[in-house]
């Protein structure tokens, strides 16, 4: 390699050398979704796939994609919302938890060691997305993992796999190359509660600011029934 | 725009019987322990009721109240994994060693209140008296682990900022207030039980009862004041909810019937125990009411979607609330049955 005099010169002035080799370093994964509005039919396939793929018990889901009927004027449309766990980058339910079973990973996910909890619920009311609930079967917190066992496999997680209109597009937001980076980089993407604080890692394209936040209504007309689920 | 949900979230409520009953037993057995504490403090004749009854009552309260949390976790070891599993961003983390803390200096400082009065009264002395200021260093501890339980678990519900009825600095004002009208009440009711509420005793429980229950109806109006004029939009639909649907349980029976009653029979009750009964009856019923308000229909309120969360207790729910409650008449039936209680709650009265 050329020597040049800068480079000699740099040699003594440590910050820039650590600034440079910053510079060289791959950033670490940092997963994230987007999901284009413009694309869910509200088909519940990514609901099911998840059910499937993670063996949840009956009538409770990591995912359940929301459906809404807005009317403006005299001209209804539907308008259908996925929800899931945020993974988000200071998250509420982390802080909470009393024995640290919930934790953030440093490739963005947040997972619970269900061998560590104890039951408490207590992130359960601490998440302001409704992302988390206490698994029957288990009596353990539980919540969308992004299906982390499949991205150690190197596949997709199950609703982006299942999803027919393409509408979930999953991967590593510090990748500048990938579809999600692309996708909030180049687009105006919203997230849900933005004013909680929680900075949400799932982000949407065409979310309507009535369903940003606790949507004011009035009721679905069907409610999941627990009672007759769990005795069918 | 209007929108209709045809399809939401499916929650469940999480917190149930269990954990309502946990927070009224704990937190009036830290009233009734932590105002027989400030009765040894600083020895005043105004605090002399609650100096023996409510030692004895906040003491088996206490002793019962986990009961709760350990049937809420369904498993026993998971209760005891908090002890080596810390994590000190968790309110809940903290609640485990203020609790148990609690316990410890409770029973340190009723040992040492009941050995005294034995050797006041034994033939020779029983043990070594304790010294005066041993005495109250540890009244000032137990006070501080009584003002630990109540800061603890009631700031575990305040700081959840995604509830609406719960995110409120007031909650915790309302919960202390209806814990000390529910530790008079309790001390009432068991003084006139085992025939130990005398005239000048009456008087007392009732003045404090008036005060408390007074306390408690300007903090609840000052909680519902500040949820409408500062409340974020969380804050506010929950007390839209109120004002709606949950006006029954909120206004007419949170605070008419179990505050704003007691507080008229009071009036009336200056030499009648039925009177005073009925009233501490009320106030107890007042602190639980005001649990299950905060804490389930907190939960029922959506937080995503439209629709209220349905909740029923069930059998199971109910039989679970029940089990420590029983745990604590049986304790106090053994305890007044075979223990040196007299010697604790003071002679009986005459007539």
């Amino acid at each position: 390699m050329k020597q040049t005099r800068r480079g000699f010169l740099e040699l003594f002035v440590p910050g820039k050398a650590w600034a440079g080799e910053q510079r060289t370093d791959p950033e670490p994964v940092h997963y994230a979704m987007v999901i284009d509005l413009r694309r869910c039919v509200g088909c519940q396939a990514c609901t099911m796939a998840c059910s499937m793929e993670n063996r949840l018990p009956a009538s409770q889901w990591r995912t359940i994609v929301s459906d809404y009927e807005l009317t403006v004027g005299n001209r209804p449309r539907r308008s259908p919302l996925p929800r899931l766990c945020n993974h988000c980058e200071r998250p509420a339910c982390v802080s909470a938890c009393p024995t640290g079973a919930t934790f953030k990973r440093s490739d963005g996910l947040v997972v619970v060691d269900s061998q560590v909890c104890v039951g408490c619920g207590y992130c359960v009311q601490n998440c302001p997305y409704d992302g988390r609930f206490m698994n029957e079967q288990t009596r353990t917190a539980d919540k969308c993992t992004f299906c982390v066992q499949r991205l150690q496999s190197g596949l997709l997680p199950a609703c982006v796999e299942s999803c027919v209109g393409k509408a979930r597009v999953f991967g590593n937001l510090n990748d500048p190359h990938s579809a999600v980076a692309r996708l909030v980089r180049d687009n105006p993407v919203q997230v849900l509660k933005s004013t909680m604080g929680t900075g949400p890692q799932v982000f949407y394209l065409a979310l309507n600011s009535q369903l940003q936040n606790r949507v004011k209504g009035t009721a679905a007309p069907f409610t999941p029934d627990h009672s007759s689920a769990k005795e069918g | 725009m209007t929108v209709v949900e045809l399809m939401g979230t499916s929650q469940q409520v999480v917190w149930g019987m269990t954990s309502i009953q946990f927070f009224f037993m704990v937190q009036v057995a830290a009233a009734c322990i932590g105002l027989a504490a400030a009765q040894r403090l600083v020895a005043r004749q105004a605090l002399e009721p609650y100096a023996g009854v409510g030692l004895f009552l906040g003491l088996g309260l206490a002793v019962t109240a986990p009961l709760n949390l350990i049937l809420e976790l369904h498993q026993p070891l998971r209760f005891m994994s908090m002890l080596y599993r810390t994590h000190l961003t968790s309110p809940l983390s903290w609640g485990v060693f203020i609790l148990l803390g609690f316990m410890l200096v409770s029973a340190c400082f009723a040992l040492v209140v009941l050995r005294e009065k034995l050797t006041a009264v034994g033939p020779n002395n029983l043990g070594r008296r304790a010294s005066g200021v041993g005495v109250k260093v540890l009244a000032l501890l137990t006070l501080l682990a009584a003002a630990l339980i109540f800061l603890y678990s009631s700031m575990d519900l305040a700081a959840v900022k995604g509830r609406g009825l719960w995110h409120s600095s007031i909650v915790p004002v309302v919960f202390i207030c209806s814990a000390l009208a529910a530790a008079t009440g309790l001390s009432g009711l068991f003084a006139m039980l085992v025939k130990r509420l005398n005239q000048e005793r009456l008087t007392l429980l009732r003045g404090w009862l008036g005060f408390f229950l007074t306390l408690q109806l300007f903090a609840q109006v000052l909680w519902f004041l500040i949820a409408f004029v500062f409340g974020d939009s969380f804050g506010r639909f929950a007390f839209d909810y109120i004002l709606a649907a949950g006006f029954g349980n909120f206004i007419v029976l949170g605070l008419g019937g179990t505050v704003l009653l007691p507080l008229v029979l009071l009036y009336f009750a200056r030499s009648s125990r039925l009177l005073f009964a009925l009233a501490a009856l009320l106030s107890l019923a007042g602190a639980y009411l005001v649990r299950w308000n905060v804490i389930i229909t907190g939960q029922q309120l959506p937080r995503t979607g439209t629709a209220l969360i349905p909740f029923a207790p069930g059998q199971g729910g109910l039989l679970q609330a029940l089990a420590p409650l029983a745990l604590w008449i049986l304790l106090m039936i053994l305890a007044t049955w075979t223990g040196p209680w007299k010697r604790l709650v003071g002679q009986q009265q005459e007539g």
